[in-house]
């Protein structure tokens, strides 16, 4: 059973998008769940708040998703964090480069609330949580 | 979760709406710069987003578009095949389509449109690259401008913008510090912000009613006090609210650039498009409305105020027209103008066409200033072109900016001199609601009139009033202006004074003339309310409003009066409207 408590930041640049997906979560039982603009924005959060999970977009304005996840993996105070990266699946090909930054899951877009609760315990089981 | 789905689209199509803005202007720079990695990849990331939350969304025909679309910019920003204006347009044909489905969304008609052509196009533009001609940026500027256009014309932006992807970031960044919020709720607020002003009104002229009958009433100067620290915050509050609903005019200037690009192509003109004072910040409902009339005075001067090249070159001309647009702020008023250099409106023309079209007598054709003749264009029906273009002649044109403009309590100026051009003048009022005021009585009855017209206000005696051919007139300081009673222009009432008259002297655009009253009364700021039923333009009020005293008040309608005064007088009288 996943903590549900578990604060979740989601970031993407179209608000569209972060509100679609802070809607999958709710349905799913995350009601805890933040949002951020860009990696800039999505990096401040996560120094000073208290996450236990990022749901974030590749393309974005001023840091994208691959840099997010590298700044992440490189920070030791949350380098442990799972990370789960929303790509199309044109860009497929760069799946592989995020697996090797560190990344946990990648999930495409549109997908639906049963397929992120699939990645999501794929993720927390590997955690052992 | 119906309703959160409703919003959730809501979202969308603003947001999706947002983003397509963006991308108009992008394309002019493609054009005008060739490749650029940069460029490419704003308009990719653009489609990219779009098609990411049409895809959650189930709207399939959008992501369809967009899919493609993206394909093909991919390509061409990471150099695969050369950036050709067919392929500009095939991807400017799919934003198009993207706006239009997204429209179709938004209106709720469950209308489809066939994408298979579009789809067709978007697929051969990927694989085959049919144009010949390739773009370089290093390309020299003239051997660009023939590969593009085969001759055909093109808009620059005087001002270029800053790097795209700069720009894009730091306007996301901004829009996280900002917040949506529904107009309804900021048009509750300004509505109940208006009351306050109207009660704070009364506050003060109880208060200052007190203070006249020097009572021993305990409270009397805290009283003052604290009413007097309520003006302050109700004037400051209305400002805030009032500043609340504003947007820079960017927003409609935004689009321009491509419909110039668009009606100049399709003319065979040349344009040099300029815009400046586009951060000239504008009520929301200015943004929503001065678009239309703005498109049909651009498409007019393109058309037939802009002489084809050739011509421009036997007149010593430079053969690209030029169109300025300028946005700045005159006191309380907005100003738009949109200028160009071509060969101006011949006003002999206009009268006889509109003696042609039965609008005007031969005698008042006569008796026309230049100016009056020129405000013609305005009517109805009017047109000098003789065949109807697809774009204008069809006589609709001036008459919707009229009245778009009027809607908006602003009016429309009209200068122009033959072979150097013609200037198109809007102005607006600044604020909507609340206007500060002259209070003055005559015949009995209170008006106010909009102070900020008001230049000064004379004491005048029977003798300072001459007459010249029928007109009264004052002079002042040397200068002679005409002088009207106000009850003879709304027709009612008999005056009180004759001895004496006040003269309010009030300027209008570059109008200047004298209305006469019985008595001032004082300022006041007041809050207009429309009233149903009554049309503004023949009864030459904006509205009505509560005065401090608990009276009821009309507020004039300066511009509606001045009108009358020098323009349209003569075809008023015919019974025929304008």
């Amino acid at each position: 059973m996943p903590d549900y408590n578990i604060k979740i930041l989601v970031v993407d640049d179209f608000s569209t998008m972060r509100r679609i997906t802070k809607n999958i979560l709710k349905q799913l039982g995350f009601e805890n769940v933040e949002e951020a603009g860009d990696g800039v924005q999505a990096y401040t959060k996560l120094k000073t708040g208290n996450f236990g999970f990022v749901i974030s977009d590749w393309n974005m304005p001023n840091k994208d998703g691959l840099d997010l996840l590298k700044t992440v993996r490189a920070d030791p105070e949350l380098k442990d964090i799972p990370f789960l990266m929303v790509t199309a699946e044109a860009e497929k090909d760069k799946v592989i480069e995020a697996i090797k930054s560190g990344v946990s899951n990648y999930v495409v877009k549109p997908f639906t609330a049963e397929i992120l609760k699939e990645k999501l315990d794929k993720i927390f089981e590997k955690l052992g949580k | 979760m119906p309703d959160e789905m409703e919003e959730i689209i809501g979202e969308f199509i603003t947001e999706a709406g947002e983003f397509l803005e963006r991308l108009d202007p992008l394309f002019i720079e493609l054009e005008a710069k060739g490749y650029d990695k940069e460029i490419l990849n704003e308009i990719f990331r653009c489609m990219h987003t779009i098609k990411g939350a049409a895809g959650f969304l189930g709207f399939q025909s959008i992501v369809d578009v967009a899919h493609r679309s993206e394909n093909l910019l991919k390509k061409l920003r990471d150099g695969n095949i050369p950036l050709t204006k067919h392929l500009i347009d095939a991807v400017l044909k799919s934003v198009d389509m993207i706006r239009l489905l997204i429209k179709h969304i938004k209106d709720k008609d469950s209308e489809t449109e066939d994408i298979t052509s579009l789809l067709k196009d978007l697929d051969r533009a990927l694989t085959v690259s049919s144009e010949p001609a390739e773009l370089h940026s290093s390309d020299p500027p003239d051997a660009i401008r023939q590969v593009i256009h085969d001759g055909s014309e093109r808009t620059v932006l005087h001002d270029s913008p800053e790097p795209c992807s700069d720009r894009g970031a730091s306007e996301r960044k901004e829009s996280l510090q900002t917040l949506r919020v529904d107009i309804n709720k900021i048009d509750k607020v300004m509505d109940l912000a208006g009351e306050v002003v109207l009660v704070r009104n009364r506050l003060v002229n109880i208060v200052n009613d007190l203070g006249k009958r020097e009572t021993d009433f305990p409270y009397a100067e805290s009283l003052a006090e604290t009413v007097s620290f309520l003006d302050l915050v109700t004037s400051d509050m209305h400002l805030s609210i009032v500043k609340m609903r504003m947007q820079p005019i960017q927003k409609v200037f935004s689009k321009f650039p491509r419909l110039v690009r668009d009606i100049s192509s399709n003319l065979g003109k040349e344009v040099n498009l300029s815009i400046s004072g586009e951060d000239t910040e504008v009520d929301k409902s200015v943004i929503e409305q001065i678009g239309d009339p703005m498109v049909h005075i651009i498409r007019n001067a393109i058309d037939h105020g802009l002489e084809a090249p050739e011509e421009r070159e036997t007149k010593k001309k430079p053969r690209k027209g030029s169109i300025a647009i300028n946005a700045y702020q005159k006191g309380n008023q907005i100003i738009i103008e949109v200028a160009d250099d071509g060969r101006g409106i011949n006003v002999e023309r206009v009268k006889k066409k509109a003696l042609e079209r039965a609008l005007i007598t031969g005698e008042e054709a006569q008796r026309f200033t230049e100016e009056a003749a020129i405000n013609l264009i305005f009517a109805p029906g009017f047109t000098t072109a003789d065949v109807a273009t697809e774009l204008s002649g069809r006589g609709v044109g001036m008459d919707v900016v009229k009245t778009n403009v009027s809607k908006l309590n602003g009016y429309v100026e009209v200068t122009t001199k033959k072979d150097i051009g013609t200037t198109f003048q809007i102005s607006i009022p600044l604020t909507l609601a609340i206007i500060q005021a002259l209070k003055v009585q005559t015949g009995g009855s209170h008006y106010a009139i909009p102070l900020s017209a008001v230049e000064e206000i004379l004491k005048v005696s029977g003798t300072d009033i001459t007459d010249v051919m029928g007109q009264k007139v004052l002079d002042i300081r040397g200068k002679v202006y005409p002088f009207l009673e106000l009850l003879d222009i709304l027709g009612n009432g008999k005056i009180r004074h004759t001895d004496y008259r006040y003269a309010v002297v009030v300027l209008i655009g570059e109008k200047k003339f004298c209305l006469a009253v019985d008595e001032l009364i004082g300022l006041e700021e007041v809050f207009i309310k429309a009233i149903k039923g009554i049309d503004a333009a023949s009864s030459y009020t904006l509205g009505a409003t509560i005065a401090g005293d608990g009276k009821v008040v009309l507020i004039l309608d300066l511009a509606a009066i001045s009108r009358n005064i020098f323009g349209t007088r003569e075809i008023e009288h015919t019974g025929r409207t304008i």
